[in-house]
């Protein structure tokens, strides 16, 4: 197990977006308007980012993060394995979807964010990732299955390198906590990655 | 004619979350699809939608929806001709 | 080392039984309904009889199937070595209805089946949109390899709803009639509830009938769109590659494939282009949709158990709503049931997101 390693972490807390500890941007309290300001942060230029649901942005937002600056080619497409954990799921646009359906206005555009998985699917399509990935919902973020899964993507499926991200929205609640695993960082510690998912 | 073609500008990119995007930076004949505004098959659908609740007309077949909203001035067009006075 | 499925169980439009519904099958056409006033329209779906509605019926549903699994095995598995695994997109999606979306959250799936069996460590669920069911049993199947478990208990669940019906009707997705699969004319799916389960073990003492060796898996993404598949079938075509890459058997040994084929017209070219590219072309090829309808997260779980043990029996069993064959699909699809030996299973799912899942399994006693 020695490819298990950290290289990066991303983390937002209702505003607030960390990459590898350092502050990015703090929140106002407006979800919409922190995630855009984060994103902002990292320069980049993907105009699709602000016609996803509010998960895909939060997962979007990380992944550019954790994948900034490294090269764009077939190691990444290939390589790179997902696992994406939560509690709540895609409630958010659930929600939306439900109210929107009580009032006889369906949106399809606010329909196909009604699944967990497709905020890992959006993340996909933004960095061209064919590798394996996995949609899991929990209470909790679970240290042990968490090193597994990623473990898993490593070794078992041959992947170069896992993203492992925990994002959740509901009630206010906006969080998301990603690592990036892979060769070269620093070895997996599970009280730093229990930490990090504080 | 042109009063509708504006207008379906400023609904399109309202109803479509374009940000970043204005109506001055739509021609009339601009494709909606692939090259030029880049939108995709879930836009069909939302503009599918628009069409009927605003403008009362309705489209029973994506695929014809291709057509309808191939850019501003078709759309116009075939609200135009679809909407009785 | 040997992983085996077995001790399946099912309840779907065909009724209670893996091979209750496989005799049905045989003897007769689609188990999809047309409800005139389905939530206040017309649809053409698979719904589960028997079972009445009620708040709780997702809970029923998966305490009646799981019961009927683990009442099949030749003896109980040690708690500290089986894992529980979920699959569902909306779990009990009706307690939006009730005003509770906390409890539509699918980890209350797994809470409940933690307290009812008393699980030694906590059920997992996964939600990879349709693909859900496949992507469970390649989770079942890595938590046996890694040693983490020596039996995985797996069940799909997904049923009919307002939220879903009229979400898929928002995208032009359901058909005019019972969806035909690979068929010329399909356009669209047709929405279906199932419950499904199944054990992976690597203890062959434990099954009485096994349905089969799991012999590969895998998941690749499309990377395309949310909601389209690739036209290339990029993410199938590594799927494929990947189970049968570590299944030790080669891709001509393929005996049959059950695809996702859900009836409308971009998944099933995709699929087709992505069986080409593998070779696969001459393979006897079917779906089950057109019986039972597209079942979302129980599908995977629900079409492989039925297809390893019509396998089993040494059936491909037929495309059912396949009337007038694609051209543009150079596939080969079963109009009729078809005796198949050697065995060898390819099943394959495909879901919103992007995610595809595919699974090599060689029959039992094949």
């Amino acid at each position: 197990m020695e490819r298990l390693s950290i290289l990066r972490t991303a983390r937002y807390r209702n505003g607030r977006f960390e990459v590898d500890g350092a502050v990015r941007a703090t929140g106002t309290g407006d979800v919409d308007t922190d995630l855009t300001a984060a994103w902002a942060t990292l320069g980049t230029n993907y105009d699709r980012f602000h016609r996803t649901d509010r998960l895909a942005r939060l997962v979007l937002l990380c992944a550019e993060a954790l994948l900034a600056g490294l090269p764009d080619d077939d190691d990444l497409h290939e390589r790179t394995g997902t696992v994406l954990t939560g509690r709540h799921g895609s409630m958010d646009s659930d929600l939306r979807h439900y109210e929107a359906l009580r009032q006889g206005q369906v949106s399809p555009a606010v329909f196909v964010y009604t699944l967990p998985n497709i905020a890992l699917g959006e993340l996909t399509i933004r960095h061209r990732l064919f590798g394996p990935g996995l949609c899991l919902l929990d209470e909790g973020p679970d240290t042990g299955r968490l090193r597994d899964l990623c473990a898993w993507m490593l070794d078992g499926e041959g992947m170069h390198r896992a993203i492992c991200g925990r994002a959740d929205i509901f009630a206010g609640e906006v969080s998301a906590t990603f690592m990036l695993t892979g060769d070269g960082g620093r070895p997996w510690n599970n009280d730093e990655v229990d930490t990090l998912h504080r | 004619m042109n009063e509708l073609r504006q207008e379906l500008k400023k609904e399109i990119i309202q109803h479509l979350n374009l940000q970043g995007t204005t109506p001055e930076s739509i021609a009339d004949d601009m494709p909606l699809f692939g090259e030029g505004l880049g939108l995709d098959s879930i836009d069909v659908l939302e503009l599918i939608v628009l069409l009927d609740r605003k403008y009362g007309v309705r489209i029973s077949d994506p695929q014809q929806g291709r057509e309808v909203f191939r850019n501003v001035t078709t759309m116009a067009d075939f609200i135009t001709a679809n909407t009785s006075k | 080392m040997d992983i085996l499925l077995g001790a399946a169980h099912s309840l779907s439009a065909l009724g209670e039984g893996v091979d209750a519904s496989f005799q049905r099958m045989r003897t007769g056409g689609t188990a999809i309904t047309r409800e005139e006033d389905l939530y206040g329209s017309v649809a053409h779906v698979g719904l589960i009889s028997g079972v009445p509605h009620s708040e709780d019926r997702v809970y029923r549903l998966l305490d009646q199937c799981i019961d009927a699994s683990l009442a099949q095995l030749a003896g109980t598995p040690d708690p500290r070595r089986t894992q529980w695994i979920i699959s569902s997109t909306k779990g009990d999606i009706g307690a939006l209805d009730r005003d509770r979306p906390a409890e539509a959250a699918l980890p209350m799936l797994a809470a409940h089946l933690r307290r009812r069996w008393n699980t030694a460590a906590e059920p997992w669920v996964v939600s990879n949109a349709c693909a859900s069911g496949a992507s469970a049993i390649v989770l079942g199947a890595q938590l046996i390899r890694s040693g983490q478990a020596d039996h995985v208990v797996i069940a799909g669940i997904d049923v009919l709803s307002r939220f879903v019906l009229d979400g898929f009707r928002a995208l032009y997705a359901l058909s005019a009639g019972p969806c035909r699969p690979f068929d010329t004319g399909r356009d669209g799916t047709s929405l279906g509830e199932a419950c499904a389960t199944v054990v992976l073990t690597n203890d062959v003492t434990l099954l009485r009938a096994p349905l089969g060796h799991l012999l590969g898996a895998g998941i690749a993404h499309d990377a395309n769109h949310i909601s389209g598949p690739s036209r290339t079938g990029e993410g199938l075509l590594r799927a494929i590659q990947q189970a049968v890459r570590n299944s030790g058997t080669a891709i001509t040994e393929i005996g049959a494939i059950n695809a996702h084929a859900t009836g409308t017209a971009y998944n099933d070219a995709m699929e087709a282009i992505a069986f080409e590219r593998c070779g696969l072309d001459h393979v006897p090829l079917s779906g089950y949709k057109g019986w039972f309808g597209h079942t979302l997260g129980a599908a995977g779980v629900l079409e492989t158990a039925i297809a390893a043990h019509a396998l089993q029996q040494g059936w491909a069993l037929r495309n059912e709503g396949h009337r007038a064959a694609d051209p543009a699909l150079q596939v080969r699809v079963l109009e009729r049931d078809t005796p198949v030996a050697g065995g060898l299973l390819l099943k394959t799912s495909s879901g919103f997101g992007g995610c595809n899942a595919a699974l090599l399994i060689r029959a039992w006693n094949a």
